[in-house]
């Protein structure tokens, strides 16, 4: 019975005061405001799930604010990463880069049972998660997608992805999801050329370009249609700037009513306009804490989570006029470079692709 | 009904008896004869016109019946009649017994020599024990610039010391550190509950009904009660006994009155009324998504005056209904459903009888209604829904006044109950998947017994004494959670779960307001007056955006809400100069708030069906300066202020979570600790042109800002740790007007005039707030910075055209 509503509230929120602020003539303008600097906070993120592993868990501590651009992780050195959960299961993590640490490849969560991570720094500070139990989550029924014109002629329009998925008769599920999109990458290595022009080299092995967006979740809970089916979850707004059919996979998890709290934050957090009407900005609690001294502000959330994905290729060829812009032409190295995995590519074929 | 009948059956000298108790007896000082009368216009009793003795140096003013008595030695005296707008009366009156003079007072279109600001006595800043009270006239609001030519008079009093906005663009004003729900907004003695059309853009009032305006922001009088913070008290005009016809034309409302007799001398109707169909506001903006908004509004207001020997009987009802509509499909961001509305509308009414004993004794009862609506609508199958929400007050109130020698003694009863129905989602069709079980509606009573006397105790010496006792208790139907003590309130610590039936009472609450006041005249030219008052509220406004929205929930006191409970200290020294030309006051105050309201950090407040899981309360703080310098007379007149105040909240907890930055201290949201108002009006010749000028200038709200960030994946978290910590930048602002209304001639029905303005003369961009925006779109390029947001970012001009015939 989470009493967050986003189908209302938001809706209510943003638009108001996004009303506000377009009517009257309104400017947003950078501004750098004088920020005191505090010390640093340990921030934990990752999460488990019954998805293939590993699985991820990372503990950082927070950069200066001038810094985060730089991305200069901060962490604790030879820190310890324990996941445990409600059976006695209890496995370290083994650090990879960044203070980041992983499971083993075949580690899997299972739905209804309870999760819990363990850091021991090198000093001894111990820090726990609470425990996250791991809802199962039901199926994504269906996708589908449906045109909107906008007024604008290089994307004369947008395709709205819609799922559908059927809630369980029992109360509280939270629901988040998010996607990728995949297509194929013909192109490994692109150079600027001394005397202009750009050189590509094709890449040797079959490759995908993922594009994805941390910032672009969206979540409910089944507080206003609990036992119903969820109708027209708006997932994404996929553009019409190319008649090819667009290839996305969407992600459902089923997240604790803490987490859902936690993204909740966030989803205000990025929504925030700024205007009359939001919200004033608040902390955000995590589900770490130092566990002899509960006051130390942990940020950052540990997650369990049942997963599932569904693909689904929206298909742009509709009637509307598309004028494509002027490509510049590459000149094609004779060489080619391999597709390695890494953020944003894959050598690896999505589910479904069809060449 | 039955108190009302009770009241005026009784012989009313009971009651005088009882509020005789209430009063503080003490005796007056030497009395000479009494000189007495009624003023009027046109059979209609006139109230708040001063009466002044030029050789004596005093005055009074006629009380809510055009009464007026003042004592006074033997002699013969030049006896000045005056009221702002009015044709001022001068005579020469002989007094050596008790005399009755009576007086009739006539309408001034074109006076402009004798604007005044204050409809009172020359002296009354100095002479009167009021403190923290600011009158305003019709008259002088519709010259003062005005935000797209529409007359605002919720937001001209941002021009008096001690009232601040959280911005501009927004509706609700906050009195000497209260918020904005803290307020008492009376028209013609009906609350009103949302004073906004637009979003907060206007306030609700048109401004062609109002005959006054008065704001109390301390020395409450106390027949006023149930907000903590101050009373404005705005009065409907009474239909003149001639047929006019006024109205106004401005770029964004549309103004029409009429006011007519229907029987002559006996019973006389007036109506106004004010549209918008500001649609095409809309049609120059670029963005198509937005070019079809809808948003109309309209106001009427209506009084019906019956007039019969010594008695005046009352109707005045009034609406005020907003609709506001995006187009389908109007915000391209995906979470933003689009094909959403919003109404809102207020309905109230109220009937009174105001019957003349004797010429210094009167009885006024009323019975007032009010009812507020709002709605949010979605069209978009299946999250199509209506979610309606409402509040119904009702009340009877009774109070008799009695003037005599050295005594102006005042005492009443009032009886009011409140339902608050927090929402309702209605499914719109059969497709739609939401559904909402109905919040659950609260129910309250509210009941005081109130008394003052305001007596000259010594020539030098004034008290005002007053007292109010307030009872307040909810009632079921309902039912009433029980959480584990000690636990955090949330629904996982609910141990058991009480019934409770109709009527059934479930808390209560309640105890003495006093309300005191005293005036040290310290010679004929300055004094020093002391006040204290408290002021319980058991209704609130529920709301964690920075800005009120017409659809925020209202919250009775209950068994987790306690009542708001604010005590006043204030000590102020005023004084005139140059034959009260000039008139200036130092006030200081000191305020302390008991259960002073916050929210759990992020929490939603519109849906919950357990507020008290998300409302937290605590302590507040307030104190501050006013000065005041005020010209009243002569060509230029006006004022400058300057207020330095402070306002701060503790929410302390032995739970981490029912706390608000860590249990410290912290300012409240629209804590602006300097603020300065000029306002000019200068009219150069008797030609009717008139220049006003305004500047204000205030120092920055607090806000949050995130003094670092992290990152969950790839995506950029702020963190924001204590609130209200910083500031933004200071705000300031010139607004500029002419007038100009041409001497109407004297054969001619048809009067014409125009006003012109410019707001924000420097165009200054001004910050609305200052905000982070995370960019969380590309998963590898992240950007997050702070921006200002700025409203009403340039100048904006406008004009208005005003007739009456």
């Amino acid at each position: 019975m989470r009493l967050t509503i986003f189908k209302i509230k938001t809706r209510l929120i943003t638009v108001s005061s996004g009303l506000l602020m377009l009517v009257l003539n309104n400017c947003v303008t950078p501004f750098e405001p004088e920020r005191r600097t505090i010390e640093k906070l340990l921030v934990v993120s990752g999460s488990i799930t019954d998805g293939p592993g590993p699985h991820f868990i990372s503990v950082n501590y927070t950069p200066p604010f001038s810094d985060i651009k730089q991305k200069s992780y901060l962490y604790p050195n030879n820190a310890r990463v324990f996941l445990q959960d409600d059976t006695g299961y209890e496995e370290e993590l083994t650090p990879t880069t960044y203070g980041t640490y992983k499971t083993a490849d075949d580690t899997k969560g299972v739905p209804g049972r309870t999760y819990h991570v363990t850091i021991v720094l090198e000093n001894g500070t111990r820090y726990e998660s609470r425990p996250e139990l791991m809802a199962p989550v039901p199926s994504i029924d269906t996708l589908f997608a449906e045109f909107k014109p906008l007024p604008s002629t290089d994307v004369p329009g947008k395709f709205s992805v819609y799922l559908e998925t059927t809630d369980p008769p029992e109360t509280s599920n939270y629901y988040w999801w998010n996607w990728e999109h995949y297509e194929t990458l013909p192109y490994c290595k692109i150079v600027a050329l001394p005397g202009g022009g750009r050189l590509a080299y094709p890449c040797c092995n079959p490759c995908w370009r993922i594009t994805f967006c941390d910032g672009c979740f969206s979540l409910t809970s089944d507080y206003l249609s609990n036992g119903k089916r969820l109708r027209r979850q708006h997932i994404t707004d996929v553009p019409y700037d190319s008649k090819d059919p667009y290839y996305i996979m969407v992600k459902q998890q089923s997240i604790s009513e803490g987490a859902f709290k936690f993204w909740s934050a966030v989803y205000d957090q990025l929504n925030n306009t700024g205007g009359v009407f939001d919200k004033s900005p608040a902390t955000i609690q995590g589900n770490v804490f130092n566990v002899s001294d509960p006051t130390e502000q942990v940020l950052g959330y540990f997650m369990a989570a049942s997963v599932v994905q569904r693909y689904f290729y929206v298909d742009r060829n509709v009637d509307v006029l598309l004028i494509r812009r002027p490509f510049n032409p590459y000149s094609i190295a004779e060489t080619c470079v391999n597709c390695e995995n890494q953020v944003g590519r894959t050598n690896t074929m999505p589910p479904g692709w069809i060449n | 009904m039955r108190i009302l009948l009770f009241v005026a059956d009784s012989a009313p000298w009971k009651c005088c008896l009882a509020f005789f108790m209430l009063a503080v007896q003490l005796h007056g000082f030497s009395q000479g004869p009494v000189l007495r009368g009624t003023i009027s216009e046109h059979d209609k009793p006139m109230p708040g016109v001063t009466v002044y003795l030029e050789q004596l140096n005093i005055g009074t003013v006629s009380d809510s019946l055009g009464n007026y008595s003042i004592s006074i030695p033997s002699g013969t005296y030049w006896t000045k009649f005056s009221f702002t707008g009015y044709k001022t009366v001068r005579v020469k009156l002989t007094v050596h017994q008790p005399q009755h003079f009576d007086v009739v007072m006539e309408e001034d279109i074109t006076q402009l020599d004798e604007m005044v600001v204050n409809a009172q006595a020359e002296d009354h800043n100095v002479a009167s024990v009021d403190m923290g009270v600011s009158t305003l006239t019709m008259k002088t609001l519709s010259k003062m610039p005005a935000f797209i030519g529409e007359v605002d008079i919720i937001k001209s009093m941002l021009l008096l010391p001690g009232v601040t906005t959280v911005g501009e663009g927004t509706s609700g004003i906050n009195v000497r550190g209260g918020n904005s729900d803290q307020n008492l907004i009376l028209l013609d003695g009906m609350p009103i509950f949302n004073p906004s059309h637009l979003m907060g853009m206007f306030s609700v009032f048109n401004p062609d009904m109002a005959k006054d305006i008065s704001l109390y922001r301390g020395g409450v009088p106390a027949q006023f009660g149930g907000r903590a913070s101050s009373v404005l008290d705005i009065s409907v005009r009474s239909p003149s006994t001639k047929k006019s016809f006024q109205g106004g034309i401005g770029l964004v409302a549309n103004r029409f009155l009429f006011e007519t007799p229907i029987i002559k001398d006996r019973l006389s109707l007036i109506i106004g009324t004010r549209f918008s169909f500001s649609d095409y506001l809309f049609k120059v903006l670029k963005s198509s998504s937005l070019r079809n908004t809808k948003a109309n509004f309209y106001d009427i207001t209506g009084r019906l005056e019956y007039l019969k020997g010594d008695d005046r009987i009352y109707l005045t009802a009034y609406n005020s209904t907003d609709v506001f509509k995006l187009p389908s499909d109007s915000i391209s961001t995906g979470n933003i459903p689009p094909a959403t509305d919003y109404r809102w509308k207020s309905n109230t009414a109220t009937l009174g009888w105001v019957h003349k004993f004797a010429s210094n004794l009167s009885l006024k009862s009323a019975l007032v209604y009010s009812k507020y609506n709002s709605v949010i609508s979605s069209h978009e199958v299946p999250n199509d829904y209506d979610f309606k929400s409402n509040i119904t007050y009702k009340s009877i109130k009774s109070d008799l006044s009695w003037q005599k020698n050295a005594h102006q003694a005042m005492g009443g009863i009032e009886l009011a109950q409140y339902k608050v129905n927090p929402g309702t989602l209605i499914p719109l069709s059969d497709q739609t998947d939401l559904s909402l079980p109905p919040l659950q509606p609260e129910q309250g009573t509210e009941m005081a017994v109130f008394g003052s006397d305001e007596v000259r105790l010594q020539r030098w010496l004034t008290m005002q004494a007053g007292l109010r006792y307030s009872y307040y208790f909810n009632t079921g139907p309902s039912t009433v959670y029980a959480y584990t003590p000690g636990s955090e309130r949330d629904i996982k610590y609910i141990t058991d779960t009480l019934q409770y039936s109709k009527h059934e009472r479930i808390a209560s609450y309640g105890g003495l307001e006093p309300r005191l006041a005293f005036n040290l005249r310290l010679g004929a030219k300055s004094s020093i007056k002391i006040g204290y008052s408290r002021l319980r509220q058991y209704l609130q406004r529920v709301t964690n955006t920075t800005a009120s929205l017409p659809t925020d929930r209202w919250q009775l006191s209950n068994t987790y809400i306690k009542p708001i409970i604010s005590d006043q200290f204030s000590v102020g020294y005023f004084r005139n100069f140059s034959q009260n030309k000039y008139e200036a006051s130092v006030e200081v105050y000191s305020k302390n708030i008991q259960n002073i309201s916050d929210y759990k950090g992020g929490a939603d407040l519109l849906l919950t069906p357990l507020p008290e899981t998300v409302i937290l309360q605590g302590k507040g703080k307030a104190y501050g300066l006013e000065f005041q310098l005020k010209k009243n007379v002569g060509r230029l007149t006006g004022w400058l202020n300057y207020t330095y105040s402070q306002t701060m909240i503790l929410i302390q907890s032995t739970n981490p979570d029912e706390q608000v930055n860590n249990g410290k201290w912290y300012p409240a949201n629209y804590n602006r600790p300097h603020s300065l108002n000029l306002v000019l009006n200068y009219s150069p010749n008797k030609k009717g042109i008139t220049y006003a000028a305004n500047f204000t200038f205030s120092s920055g709200r607090p806000t949050t800002y995130a003094y670092n960030r992290y990152y969950m994946g790839f995506l950029q978290v702020s963190n924001f740790i204590d609130r209200n910590q910083d500031v933004i930048p200071n705000y300031h602002r010139l607004d500029l007007s002419m007038t100009v209304d041409p001497m109407r001639a004297a054969n001619k029905r048809f009067h014409g005039s125009w006003v012109f303005s410019l707001y924000n003369v420097y165009a200054r961009k001004n910050a609305y707030s200052i905000f982070t925006k995370t960019n969380g779109i590309q998963s590898a390029i992240v950007s997050s910075d702070a921006y200002k947001l700025s409203i009403f970012a340039t100048i904006i001009p406008s004009i208005t055209y005003n007739f009456k015939f």
